[in-house]
């Protein structure tokens, strides 16, 4: 049988494929099964020990079975992501653990597994005489170019798709540089491209119906931006639109605009700021909260594509084509606050709860500190505890504890919104209890809850604030978090 | 054992150094994709360009030579050169923190970083039976040195990318010196595993 030529081809299109696979579709496989930072760990470290599985299977196949196998791998991988998400959603129907447990079966075993084993069958089977060297630095070649596609081509949703589609395409005719193999991921392919648009629609409404539990969902948009799975949903039944952030709701519950409400509309009702800083766009909701009472508004958002989307898809909510006084910025907040000489009035911190290391760093202690050197001598941080305050409550008490130890002045405001509670800290508040209480009855909230410093310092106790010196906060509240949502179902 | 071991300790330590830079570069300099991709693309690169260097081991070490001696001088280079570069990466980092103009400083070192893993997977290569045995052993090394970086950060914070990847570096040094002498060993008496004709 003749022998396997193009190897440094083949190789250059499998790092291709690892590394589009490591973007594109370890987000995916997060993003079902609503990724936090356990949900992110399991996941690439499934995908890591299935470069393992290749590596263990490779001296078990002969040039023919290694064809065969190039064949069925195809196969399988010309469904994705639509049979993933579609088969995820099925078995979420019948059991949220089993759902878990097969993704990160695929993840482990049927997702980099073929691509790992081909460097070393090339060099320890073919034995065509070309080095290591060579043949590894074709593959690292692909996975720098497989890197670089990634990242420019995520804001179109089929592009990093498309590309994987079209490299593995290449790979598998180049391994059985046959025509019929050749026709076949050829027809494949035009295949995939007429029925991308349908199926991705399809599965993505598979996904939201039966393990979302949504009535009836339409998919306005769903790109891959460079930090996480940006989705914009619109309910059926009631006509809303979401925001999905690697398949956690970031916006769209009746109590996520209150949350806006006291997060962003009134502290800035109370201080009448010359400038506001809002940190982390989400709705865009915050600007037209706080835009009314300030002289400038500066926004700061790490992900254009939430940006963006919110722009297009919650232009009724944010109503940013009314608003003249606020700009834009795409910028790490932490990058941005460190390296302004700014200061603001007022700066809101309109992020999701910590359940990742990088949202855990934006409720530590030394992200405050660094917030508070940009705030004027009177400025206020408003941050949301992501929680009740309660004695029992610990990750409002942990964002409180942050809080409550780089300010002088604090007042906490718990109203009586499920699952909501929030905090006004500043070197020296220029209101009071009363004055938050008024703003409250006048916006149609008759009882808040208003603690002082020493009294939310009673409550708080002694738990440990996040910072950079403990991160485990955020990783054991996304550990329970998986554990409730996929094993003991207590979570929908 | 000795040569499992060693695959395995190295790719802990590249999955730890490779997991400190990440979270370095997203603590003191930016979370934004540009600190991440900077540091994949440099690291990879760095690994590439220490599959093409002079080895230093006098004999190419190839997958169709056998295995000459391995030479200790060279591996001791790469890791103090590999570690130093963390270190004076993470020096200017913690200097001049959220400041982009030490990133074209930073790519260079982590590229020498990166270089080593190129290094290390030309010069063991010959010593194992199959590339896959080396790159399996290697890989679940990296697994596992990825999960402690990561529990390290978790558990100590800052302090872990201070000292952890120093930790993990000092200790495999006397691996290296081991590493050197069971490869004379095994050049001198080979055993049966060794003996079995190379696939190439």
């Amino acid at each position: 049988m003749k022998h396997i030529s193009n190897q440094l081809l083949i190789l250059f299109l499998a790092g291709i494929c690892l590394m589009l696979l490591q973007f594109f579709m370890i987000r995916e496989i997060s993003a079902i099964l609503r990724g936090t930072e356990i949900v992110i760990l399991l996941v690439t470290i499934a995908y890591f020990s299935g470069y393992s599985v290749g590596y263990a299977l490779s001296g078990s196949f002969s040039q023919t079975g290694l064809r065969l196998l190039a064949v069925v791998f195809w196969m399988l991988h010309i469904t994705l992501p639509f049979s993933l998400r579609y088969f995820a959603a099925l078995l979420h129907e019948k059991s949220a653990g089993w759902s878990f447990a097969f993704v990160i079966f695929f993840a482990m075993f049927l997702l980099s597994s073929f691509y790992s084993l081909l460097l070393p069958w090339f060099t320890d089977k073919a034995g065509t005489g070309d080095s290591l060297a060579r043949l590894y630095g074709a593959e690292l070649a692909g996975a720098v170019t497989g890197a670089v596609a990634a990242l420019t081509l995520g804001a179109y949703p089929m592009a990093q798709p498309l590309l994987y589609q079209a490299s593995l395409a290449g790979l598998v005719f180049l391994l059985w540089p046959k025509k019929a193999v050749g026709a076949m991921v050829a027809i494949g392919f035009g295949i995939y491209l007429l029925a991308f648009q349908n199926m991705e629609r399809g599965s993505l409404v598979a996904h939201y119906v039966k393990s979302l539990h949504f009535q009836q969902a339409d998919p306005l948009l769903s790109v891959n931006s460079p930090y996480q799975k940006v989705d914009f949903v619109k309910s059926g039944m009631t006509g809303k639109t979401y925001i999905f952030l690697d398949g956690n709701m970031n916006f769209g519950s009746t109590s996520l605009e209150h949350f806006n409400t006291f997060l962003s509309r009134m502290p800035a009702q109370l201080l009448h700021p010359e400038n506001t800083l809002v940190i982390g766009a989400g709705s865009l909701q915050s600007v037209r909260n706080v835009a009314p009472h300030s002289g400038h508004v500066q926004v700061v958002e790490i992900d254009a594509a939430v940006a963006n989307g919110s722009r297009r898809f919650l232009a009724d909510v944010n109503r940013l084509e009314t608003i003249s006084n606020w700009s834009l910025t795409i910028q790490d907040a932490k990058n941005y606050l460190g390296s302004t000489d700014k200061k603001f009035d007022l700066i809101v911190v309109d992020v999701p709860a910590p359940l990742s290391i990088q949202l855990g760093l934006l409720h530590s202690v030394e992200f405050y500190a660094l917030a508070r050197g940009r705030l004027t001598e009177k400025g206020v941080l408003s941050i949301s505890l992501s929680g009740g305050f309660s004695q029992t409550a610990t990750t409002p008490k942990t964002v409180a504890a942050a809080a409550l130890a780089v300010f002088e002045e604090a007042l906490l405001v718990n109203p009586d919104i499920p699952g909501r509670s929030f905090i006004m800290a500043s070197r020296s508040l220029s209101f009071g209890k009363e004055d938050i209480q008024r703003a409250g009855l006048n916006m149609g909230y008759k009882q808040i809850a208003v603690f002082d410093k020493a009294e939310a310092l009673r409550i708080v106790g002694d738990t440990a604030p996040m910072s950079l010196d403990d991160m485990s906060y955020p990783v054991l509240r996304s550990l329970r978090l998986v554990v409730k949502r996929h094993i003991t179902g207590e979570m929908p | 054992m000795i040569r499992i071991t060693y695959a395995l300790l190295f790719g802990a330590y590249f999955g730890m150094i490779q997991t400190a830079y990440f979270f370095g570069l997203e603590i003191l300099l930016t979370a934004a994709y540009t600190s991440f991709v900077t540091a994949t693309l440099a690291w990879i690169g760095g690994a590439i360009a220490g599959l093409f260097l002079p080895d230093g081991q006098g004999t190419a070490q190839s997958s169709t030579s056998p295995a000459g001696p391995l030479v200790v001088g060279p591996l001791i280079g790469w890791h103090v050169a590999g570690l130093a570069a963390y270190y004076i990466t993470s020096a200017l980092l913690f200097s001049f923190p959220y400041n982009f103009a030490i990133l074209p400083f930073c790519l260079p070192l982590i590229m020498v970083s990166g270089a080593q893993t190129g290094h290390f997977f030309r010069v063991n290569q010959p010593f194992f039976p199959t590339t896959a045995q080396l790159f399996l052993w290697e890989n679940n090394g990296f697994i596992i040195g990825w999960l402690a970086g990561f529990t390290g950060f978790v558990v100590f914070g800052i302090q872990f990318l201070r000292f952890g990847p120093a930790a993990l570096g000092l200790a495999l040094a006397p691996l290296i010196f081991l590493r050197a002498r069971s490869a004379r060993v095994e050049q001198k008496e080979p055993t049966g595993e060794e003996r079995a004709p190379h696939p190439s």
